[in-house]
């Protein structure tokens, strides 16, 4: 089943529920919607409907119509257990061989390069932005959007020379300070950073701190607009894994360039000498 | 990484079982579906708490490996990493036991250990076995797969799976265990080995997971750990070579002539220029003498270049006493400096 698919049944039971059960409690699984995810709205609704079940007088549905609709939320509920269980397993062994992919880069300007698009790729979401973090400033960097290179173009303008103070960033500070991912799922909001968020029309996100030596060298923002209003935990894990193996693997491939860079110093020091030798013959 | 859920997927076979029957009941049910509901709800929530329970032990131990990464981090030379490794792979992941091993060629060699059992008495004797332990990667062993295959093995029970060191089953008194390979880039460089001996479950494939996630880390620590110490290494030998060079060239300089007869200056060999794409080193050394020379070159000593090239320490040295000859050199500085007056050449003949 498709994640659109999916979600329609989701919908098409919960709007049966909120017709069926009447305007109080409609509110309130709309609210379990946007707020905890699809798994948390269907739990609340399967419970809504067997209270009114239990309580005859306060309804106007007939109990055969309310147990159908409950065996319906049931099933979905269960599905999307599963679903949520299944897109974990499958999406950590997609970030391990994403990161494997990243491991075989030799230079840290082409792992820069590519990670956005990289992090878009394993984990199975639609657009990512790296960003750089230095001495409390956030300065986002670069940017890949998955199938809207116009959008991406715009949104890489603004980022451009943008810095942050981390003090005007609540979720970006949290992140920072706590080393841990946030989840924000309501972009609109105060704590989203506006200027930066607005033109991305992102309407949810995850951010993942980069660390490197304890520090927070980095942040990784992904989304999956357009294909989803929400994100979850799995999002949140998931992108949190691939930021701590990049960082790791950032890190080793600095070393390694730093060594080549020694060798070739070595390595043109020799030849001068060769080339006092070749003058003195010539 | 993960595969299956891990802990739970004998008690979801059994609460998957419930719900079906559960469901029958309620569409039997009528107006008295109310009591089947309420306990098809409370089933449904049991199999959340236990998916959240997974995920967040799989969370919490992700941020351990976290910690222990910190802290292995602080070791100053591989060596010291080696050491300190296993028992952080223990504080991580939640293992009684932990071993580290090296890869060597065809042999797969314990190189530290870990053992954090209360009231053991076998831990002595399994370290003084494990210290000059060669294991033979071997056909059908389980380690012999991980090299080729590069994933974690979960054993359930060491004693009848075939795929198993026997000696080494026995003496460890393995029962379940788990091990991973280690390979920061594409190669298995190692293993990390772990079980719960003495702790009242076996392994599991949680387990086999965490331990991954750890040796994923663990090998990128360590590479770094070894470019650290390479770079240093070659800055020291860098210095103390152009040090030696500079006291060298004072002292020509400040020597008074005297009417003294030399030999002629030793000049190195000059091969001749060629336009077909082969290197003039191509035309004087074989293809596995150049590997050698690349890797002198490149700062490894003897020991380091046997075994990237997995061949023996006195392959090696006749490797190089056969280079020398060639080169007409005399010593190790004097052929890397001809290596590298040879590449130039090449370069400049093109």
């Amino acid at each position: 089943m498709s994640p659109v698919t999916a979600i329609r049944q989701t919908r098409a039971v919960i709007d049966r529920a909120m017709e069926l059960l009447g305007p109080a409690v409609a509110d309130q699984l709309g609210a379990h919607m946007s707020e905890w995810g699809t798994i948390a709205a269907l739990e609340a609704t399967l419970s809504a409907i067997i209270d009114a079940l239990e309580h005859p007088a306060a309804r106007t549905a007939d109990a055969h119509s309310l147990v159908t609709l409950a065996l319906d939320t049931e099933a979905i509920l269960v599905a999307a257990m599963d679903r949520g269980a299944a897109r974990s397993a499958q999406q950590h062994l997609r970030v391990s061989e994403g990161l494997s992919r990243l491991r075989g880069i030799g230079c840290t300007a082409e792992l820069l390069d590519r990670v956005c698009g990289e992090v878009v790729r394993s984990c199975g979401l639609r657009r990512a932005v790296l960003s750089r973090i230095e001495d409390g400033i956030w300065h986002p960097w670069m940017a890949h959007f998955d199938g809207d290179p116009d959008l991406q173009r715009s949104f890489t303008e603004v980022l451009r020379g943008t810095t942050i103070d981390l003090a005007d960033a609540p979720v970006e500070r949290a992140v920072v300070e706590e080393r841990a991912p946030r989840i924000v799922n309501d972009a609109s909001g105060e704590r989203a950073y506006g200027p930066i968020i607005g033109p991305s029309r992102s309407t949810c996100y995850v951010v993942a701190p980069i660390v490197s030596a304890g520090r927070v060298i980095g942040l990784l923002h992904a989304d999956c607009h357009p294909d989803r209003t929400t994100v979850d935990d799995v999002d949140r894990d998931i992108v949190w894994e691939f930021a701590d193996g990049f960082a790791r693997i950032y890190e080793r491939t600095e070393l390694a360039e730093r060594l080549a860079a020694q060798r070739h110093f070595i390595r043109t020091t020799f030849e001068s000498l060769e080339s006092v030798d070749r003058k003195s013959v010539v | 990484m993960a595969t299956a859920d891990p802990v739970h997927d004998s008690s979801r076979g059994t609460l998957a079982a419930q719900r079906e029957h559960l469901r029958r009941v309620v569409e039997g049910a009528g107006a008295d579906a109310i009591g089947p509901l309420r306990a098809l709800l409370a089933l449904d929530r049991e199999r959340l708490g236990q998916d959240e329970r997974a995920r967040q032990a799989r969370l919490e131990m992700r941020m351990r490996v976290q910690d222990s990464m910190e802290r292995l981090r602080a070791c100053e030379t591989p060596k010291a990493l080696i050491e300190a490794t296993p028992r952080e792979a223990c504080l991580a992941c939640g293992f009684s036991r932990a071993m580290l091993s090296e890869v060597r060629g065809s042999l797969w060699v314990p190189s530290a250990i870990e053992t954090a059992v209360g009231g053991w008495h076998g831990e002595e004797s399994l370290r003084e076995y494990l210290a000059t332990a060669r294991f033979p990667l071997d056909h059908l062993l389980l380690e012999t797969e991980m090299v080729r295959r590069r994933v974690p093995v979960l054993v359930g029970d060491a004693s009848s799976d075939r795929r198993t060191n026997r000696v080494l089953v026995r003496r460890a008194h393995l029962t379940s265990y788990v091990a991973a390979p280690i390979m920061p880039t594409r190669r298995v460089i190692g293993f990390l080995h772990a079980d719960r001996f003495g702790q009242d479950r076996p392994c599991d494939a949680a387990d086999r997971d965490a331990l991954w996630h750890f040796a994923e880390h663990f090998g990128l620590l360590f590479e770094r750990s070894v470019l650290l110490e390479t770079l240093e290494a070659q800055r020291v030998r860098v210095q103390r070579t152009l040090r030696g060079a500079a006291a060298q060239i004072d002292e020509v300089c400040r020597t008074n002539v005297t009417l003294v007869r030399r030999g002629p200056i030793a000049t190195a060999p000059r091969v001749p220029r060629r336009r077909d794409g082969l290197s003039r080193l191509d035309t004087l050394l074989t293809p596995r003498e150049r590997e050698v020379l690349e890797l002198l070159a490149a700062g490894a000593s003897n020991a380091e270049t046997a075994e990237r090239l997995v061949i023996s320490k006195g392959t090696v040295k006749s490797h190089v006493k056969r280079i020398h000859r060639k080169l007409r050199v005399s010593d190790r500085a004097a052929a890397v400096s001809t290596y590298l007056r040879i590449l130039r050449l090449d370069e400049s003949g093109r």
